[in-house]
């Protein structure tokens, strides 16, 4: 089943975010969602993650589906390395598998690092390979490329591009070049409450790309 | 590269020495205000010079019963020390996770915290022996500080962590581990710190009026009664060291535990 947002509602301190909100995204591909800060996308997101509960309506289609959840801050663990954050996500921990994530998002020399002595575009990376290395069929990423220079981007989006190709990835970004490079479909939104105001399917032109 | 780190090496080494030098300085500088203030007195029966308080201390330390009698106390204390970390953590674990349970522990808790030490002493005094009294003592007073710390601490946990650790689907004990540990040291630390030395004011104070045999606090109460003010100055001594060196070994097994089991 498709994840299908039903009649959602959210409200904080008696503000909508979400009001008899309704949306379906597609089994696979990528989903850009395109809108100004604070207009409730990653409240969407953690509705969707299951770390928010709706006032009402339903997040469908989420049920025993694992989901990878990339957030707007890194959210590691200071108090251990890059690598043994990788690993601690592992329900089988194995280094290699860590060591070899870490390495795809080049940060082969850095991985007995901790989150402290990385810079911000590099704890970037180690939540991007925590988030491949947990993998899954939903993924969810809030600016997930946000403080990287336009050449590891590029590489990045690759990364993900490739490792992802079977899941639905949910992608938050201000970055219209960003969105066109990267979705099957744009969203543009606009709120609270949150509503989209046009949808744009890049299909056709990625397949002639 | 190497090079700065000579120098810094050097550098620290020479800092270090410094910040000895201003210790031993300040100490001889208490020394001196202490031996002036005894030359002022000129009673032996108010205040002693510290070079009788030392002379007494080091008769008492030629004699096996000091050290008997020092080990003891150390046994109460520590003893009631350890049962208040234990208990307040389990009970703050506890109340942190049940609405009803701390509502219904904050009130018993808080009046302990506000009792004076005292009444607790005479009223241990009353429901069990004169040994365990100090044991009672220094668990009263450590609990509160520990059970608020360690509550506190899982508290301020950051709710972002717990929530990744949600979507990775840690369990319970992976969360614990990871998470919950590593937020609660500093807290749990602090209360380790300021619970030890409370432990030794209040269990030395309920050796003295429980006037416990093989203790501290018994001498203390011996040395007022005959006015020996010499062995006051001494007995005061020993627990001042023993409550220090055991304060500063704890920090260091602590610093240690945390480093191996990545908790801070």
């Amino acid at each position: 089943m498709n994840v299908t947002i039903q009649n959602a509602c959210k409200a904080y301190e008696g503000r909508a975010i979400l009001d008899q909100f309704d949306l379906e995204f597609p089994q696979k591909g990528t989903i850009c969602l395109l809108g100004p800060s604070g207009c409730g996308k990653t409240t969407l997101l953690n509705c969707i993650a299951g770390l928010e509960m709706l006032d009402s309506g339903a997040v469908l289609g989420i049920e025993d589906r694992k989901i990878a959840y990339m957030f707007q801050e890194d959210r590691l663990l200071p108090w251990i390395s890059a690598r043994e954050n990788v690993e601690v996500i592992l329900n089988h921990p194995h280094i290699k598998t860590a060591e070899r994530w870490l390495e795809a998002v080049g940060l082969k020399d850095d991985m007995e690092k901790r989150p402290a002595e990385l810079s911000g575009g590099m704890r970037q990376r180690v939540a991007l390979a925590r988030a491949l290395a947990f993998g899954g069929e939903i993924f969810l990423l809030d600016e997930p490329f946000r403080a990287l220079d336009h050449k590891t981007r590029l590489r990045m989006q690759t990364l993900l591009q490739k490792h992802t190709q079977e899941a639905l990835k949910i992608l938050v970004t201000h970055d219209l070049e960003e969105a066109r490079s990267l979705a099957d479909q744009i969203l543009y939104l606009e709120g609270p409450p949150l509503r989209v105001v046009h949808s744009e399917i890049q299909g056709a032109q990625r397949k002639n790309a | 590269m190497k090079i700065s780190t000579i120098s810094n090496k050097a550098a620290s080494s020479q800092s270090r020495i410094a910040i000895c030098m201003r210790k031993v300085l300040v100490a001889l500088f208490w020394l001196i205000l202490w031996q002036i203030l005894y030359l002022v007195v000129k009673q032996e029966i108010l205040i002693v010079s510290p070079v009788r308080a030392s002379q007494r201390l080091l008769e008492l330390a030629g004699e096996g019963e000091f050290w008997l009698t020092a080990m003891y106390s150390m046994l109460r204390i520590v003893s009631g020390f350890l049962l208040g970390v234990g208990i307040g953590t389990l009970l703050a674990a506890l109340t942190s996770m049940s609405r009803f349970l701390y509502d219904l522990f904050h009130p018993i808790v808080s009046i302990i915290k506000a009792t004076p030490v005292a009444s607790f002493i005479l009223l241990a005094l009353v429901w069990i022996e004169s040994p365990y009294v100090p044991v009672f003592t220094s668990f009263l007073m450590v609990l509160p500080v520990v059970w608020g710390n360690v509550s506190n601490g899982i508290a301020k946990t950051d709710r972002n962590l717990l929530q990744m650790a949600a979507v990775y689907r840690f369990h319970t004990m992976k969360t614990i581990r990871r998470i919950y540990l590593p937020s609660v040291m500093p807290y749990f630390t602090a209360a380790c710190t300021t619970g030890m030395g409370l432990s030794w004011k209040a269990g030395v104070a309920a050796e003295v009026l429980a006037n416990t045999k093989h203790s501290i606090g018994g001498n203390i109460y011996n040395a007022k009664i005959y006015i020996e003010t010499a062995d006051l100055f001494a007995w005061t001594a020993v627990v001042i060291v023993i409550s220090v060196v055991l304060e500063k070994l704890m920090v260091k097994l602590m610093k240690a535990v945390g480093k191996k089991y990545n908790l801070s």
